[in-house]
């Protein structure tokens, strides 16, 4: 009990010196309790009057050489501030102990024991207040500590990142999410569910009016408590435990591309796709066909040739006077049929009219292309030669 | 007899040697078909078809493939960077798009500088710009304009080797 003031007037003073107290809350909030180095410091540019009335209005507490926040105090400016550190899920975990003692005491109350009932109803509809109450701060500090490590704002490295994601997931969310799991029958939420039944059904049954009002009461709240209780499950399989498994697959991506670059050209790496370089079928496969096979039908008639060749025994038939023609192409131009003109040469010149001669004639015109002009008519000629017909077309060559 | 897509998807597994990736006509219908595509790949040219739910691609056999260490190493590098400005690695590389300037100079300053310059795809800014002509020809990026281009879901593939290598799942060494 406060002696030395009225509550109005410790309000007022809360009001006055209202960042003096959230830093303190802040500090024990970081550390559990203050120091007196702490609070010396805290307290450095305040008066010792105010100093002073901090205790005496019981707003703080000594213990040994350390100080906190009286606990009623402590949980009003954690209302108010709204930060706090999240609760254990085994701090959330003796209410089902509370919860269900009290539901025992009432369904075991004997009958005439009406105001131990109704303060035992009372009992129970505060505690289930407390419980959602607690629930719904502690997924909403889990929420903002997870998006806090999500955004990073503390740069922290990947590697305490991902401890504390740990450390969230495996203390804190897991536990909460069976605490708050409907589907299971040793959940917090179940025995709620449980509890819900029974107040509906003593709500219309039971004998006396005053339990009934109370049972109605505690009904609605339940009724509301799991549409509550739903909400904060679904944040946390919704938002919290997707959130931070995503930091947790990140955190390992991460890590294993440090181990990678560690050594980057021995590692090991996955086995990506590679070309294949197999044409099947394109839209020249039957010109490339025909030219396959063209190859074929020449190499025979080569084999004939070279045998005809072999046969020339005197050299100075089988060697080419390319000037000889060049000559005689000169004092003719314009040739009007150039492959005409060539077979004529041919069979006035060469003892042995061969293919081979008559391509080598033709080729005079095309191996000095500079000196020479060819103007293609568009019609082909053919050209017997021995067993070949050259359809070749009718070219008319003149001078540049 | 054949599905509707199959020369589309053919060409672009076997011969093009791409990802397909959701929102392709050709990938649904690979999806459609995948107990066909898996035996056709694997009967006809002895090769592993690999689909997962948003992306495909044909497995070669060869367990060194420069391609695949280049991109190992620049998604590294990447990332590495990408976290240290305290960028969300997972989610932009599956919406975010990225101007090569930005990858650029990432790039430049990273102190993974030496691996870079020892990689001839990365080695400079000039083959890098060769090296994402690749990317987007096997369709791990897809270019949008000029300036600027988005990840595949075919990167998942690279990330999820990342991840193996943190839990120990790949083999350490290769001489």
């Amino acid at each position: 009990m406060i002696l030395k003031a009225d509550p109005d007037k410790v309000l007022r003073f809360m009001v006055e010196n209202f960042e003096l107290v959230r830093s303190l809350y802040l500090a024990q909030l970081a550390g559990n309790v203050i120091s007196r180095e702490q609070f010396n410091a805290l307290t450095k540019h305040t008066g010792d009057i105010s100093a002073n009335r901090l205790f005496e209005y019981k707003l703080l507490t000594e213990q040994y050489d350390d100080i906190r926040l009286n606990e009623p105090v402590r949980a009003f400016l954690a209302f108010l501030i709204s930060e706090f550190k999240p609760l254990l899920p085994s701090e959330l975990e003796k209410y089902r102990t509370s919860f269900r003692e009290l539901f025992t005491a009432v369904q075991e109350c004997p009958e005439g024991e009406q105001p131990i009932l109704l303060e035992q109803l009372e009992a129970l509809y505060d505690e289930v207040q407390r419980f959602l109450e607690n629930v719904e701060n502690n997924t909403g500090q889990l929420l903002r500590e997870t998006q806090h490590l999500k955004a990073n704002k503390d740069k922290m490295e990947y590697g305490e990142r991902i401890r504390r994601a740990r450390h969230l997931i495996e203390y804190y969310i897991a536990p909460l999410n069976s605490i708050l799991d409907l589907q299971h029958s040793e959940s917090i939420a179940s025995l709620l569910g449980e509890l819900s039944a029974f107040a509906n059904r003593e709500r219309l049954g039971h004998g006396y009016q005053l339990a009934r009002d109370r049972f109605g009461q505690l009904h609605e709240l339940l009724r509301g408590a799991n549409e509550r209780i739903l909400r904060q499950s679904r944040i946390l399989s919704r938002e919290l435990l997707p959130l931070i498994e995503r930091l947790q697959t990140e955190s390992e991506i991460l890590s294993g591309w440090i181990l990678f670059l560690e050594r980057p050209f021995r590692h090991s790496v996955p086995s990506f796709t590679t070309r294949s370089y197999r044409n099947f079928f394109g839209g020249s496969t039957d010109a490339n066909l025909a030219l396959f096979l063209e190859q074929f039908e020449r190499r025979a008639e080569a084999v004939l040739l070279q045998e005809e060749e072999i046969t020339a025994v005197d050299r100075h038939e089988v060697l080419f006077d390319r000037g000889l023609y060049v000559e005689s192409l000169q004092e003719q131009l314009p040739v009007d049929d150039f492959f005409g003109w060539c077979r004529e040469r041919l069979y006035q010149h060469e003892q042995y009219p061969s293919t081979e001669r008559f391509l080598k004639i033709c080729s005079i015109v095309f191996e000095d292309s500079e000196l020479y002009e060819a103007e293609f008519t568009g019609r082909r000629i053919a050209i017997e030669l021995e067993d070949f017909v050259f359809r070749v077309p009718e070219v008319r060559v003149s001078r540049k | 007899m054949y599905p509707e897509y199959h020369r589309e998807i053919t060409e672009a597994l076997l011969m093009d040697a791409r990802f397909l990736v959701e929102g392709e006509p050709e990938f649904s219908c690979l999806r459609e078909n995948l107990d066909f595509y898996q035996q056709f790949f694997e009967a006809s040219f002895g090769l592993t078809l690999l689909c997962q739910s948003d992306y495909a691609f044909l497995q070669s056999a060869r367990d060194n493939d420069t391609l695949s260490r280049d991109i190992c190493i620049f998604l590294g590098v990447l990332c590495y960077e990408m976290d240290r400005e305290g960028r969300n690695i997972m989610e932009e590389l599956s919406f975010s798009t990225f101007a090569y300037e930005d990858v650029e100079r990432l790039l430049e300053l990273t102190s993974f500088r030496e691996i870079l310059e020892a990689t001839k795809s990365l080695r400079d800014s000039s083959s890098r710009r060769n090296f994402y002509h690749l990317l987007a020809r096997r369709r791990l990026i897809d270019k949008v304009g000029d300036e600027v281009f988005r990840f595949t879901p075919g990167h998942k593939y690279f990330l999820e080797f990342a991840r193996g290598v943190a839990k120990g799942r790949e083999g350490e060494e290769e001489e």
